[in-house]
């Protein structure tokens, strides 16, 4: 018949605390005793031991891994378009900038450049002629002006 | 902490020597890239596999893992701490698929055993290790299969040491079960 005697929880700690640390005579000895009486915790004790060392078995050795030349290539691959995908992020805003400020200069002298003048000279007859580039515009008629009014 | 332990001449040497590759691979030099490659492929792979259990997608984790390192290789303080910040970025990565595949129903005639050792015992453990939340699998797996202090796995999950303790005595106990149910002992 199985049953737990005092000390179970103690002898189970214990089994799991010699797995990281060597224990003390005094904790070695009270496991020795608790083992001889205790059935329950001495298969506690050999499945947990039986279960972990066939985890660390289980373990892969680095021996066991063939990385050839086509991993580190992958990874050189990737770094670079990774390296070029972050110079363009970085440089991005700067080219950007760079060009809306263009744009606005190109478009101021445009402007400038372009702006249409009437001329202050007057012609004999007292009609302003307006100009621009050279082409010359439909004269202004003061007269027209006020009888459209 | 993960670092290398300088003992011996020919451990300063390589430890500089790393120094050296991390120093240039913030200058862009290629070669410096494939030399840290090359040192530490097996031991990411490795890890990686012990935590996820498939050998494609542990692969596909180190290379990630050495991209997100040369790219943040520029934040590093030190140039030594390489070694276990690379560390750190794959075993995170590792948790996250983890984390993403825990609703998953995993396909276990799908496992690709590695060659030696015993395979049948592979499959079977990557089948328990399935069964497992992904923090206490990942506390398991770097104790018992990388071997690693209660304070390098505190370290590398970002958890407090107490933590540490307190899942792997919760991991030990349902991976003894599972076992149990598994092999009918």
């Amino acid at each position: 018949m199985n049953y737990r005697l005092f000390g179970c929880g103690r002898y189970r700690r214990l089994t799991n605390e010699k797995n990281d640390r060597v224990l003390e005579l005094k904790e070695r000895e009270f496991m020795a005793r608790h083992r001889a009486v205790c059935d329950e915790c001495r298969v506690y004790e050999s499945q947990s031991s039986s279960a972990l060392n066939m985890l660390r078995l289980a373990a892969v050795q680095e021996d066991e891994i063939e990385t050839g030349l086509v991993f580190e290539e992958r990874i050189l691959r990737r770094w670079r378009v990774q390296s070029t995908r972050e110079s363009v992020r970085y440089w991005s805003p700067a080219f950007l900038g760079a060009a809306i400020a263009g744009l606005t200069v190109l478009a101021a002298l445009q402007l400038v450049t372009n702006r249409p003048q009437v001329p202050f000279s007057t012609h004999p007859g007292g009609e302003a002629r307006l100009e621009r580039m050279g082409e010359q515009l439909p004269l202004i008629e003061p007269g027209r002006i006020d009888r459209m009014r | 902490m993960l670092d290398t332990k300088l003992f011996s001449g020919a451990v300063v040497d390589h430890a500089a020597q790393e120094r050296q590759w991390v120093a240039r691979c913030r200058m862009g030099d290629e070669n410096a890239l494939s030399m840290l490659i090359a040192r530490h492929r097996s031991r990411l792979v490795r890890t990686a596999s012990n935590l996820l259990r498939d050998r494609h997608e542990a692969e596909d984790v180190a290379q990630e893992a050495f991209l997100k390192g040369f790219r943040e290789i520029n934040k590093l303080r030190e140039d030594r701490a390489f070694s276990g910040y690379l560390y750190k970025i794959c075993v995170r990565l590792c948790m996250d698929r983890l984390r993403l595949k825990r609703a998953e129903l995993t396909e276990f005639d799908s496992v690709q055993p590695h060659e030696g050792g015993n395979v049948e015992n592979r499959v079977v453990i990557a089948k328990l290790l399935a069964q497992l939340p992904y923090e206490l699998r990942t506390t398991l797996v770097l104790r018992e299969m990388e071997q690693l202090s209660y304070e390098e796995v505190a370290d590398v999950m970002h958890v407090p040491i107490g933590t540490v303790r307190s899942r792997l005595h919760t991991a030990r106990e349902r991976f003894r079960k599972l076992w149990i149910d598994e092999v009918g002992e």
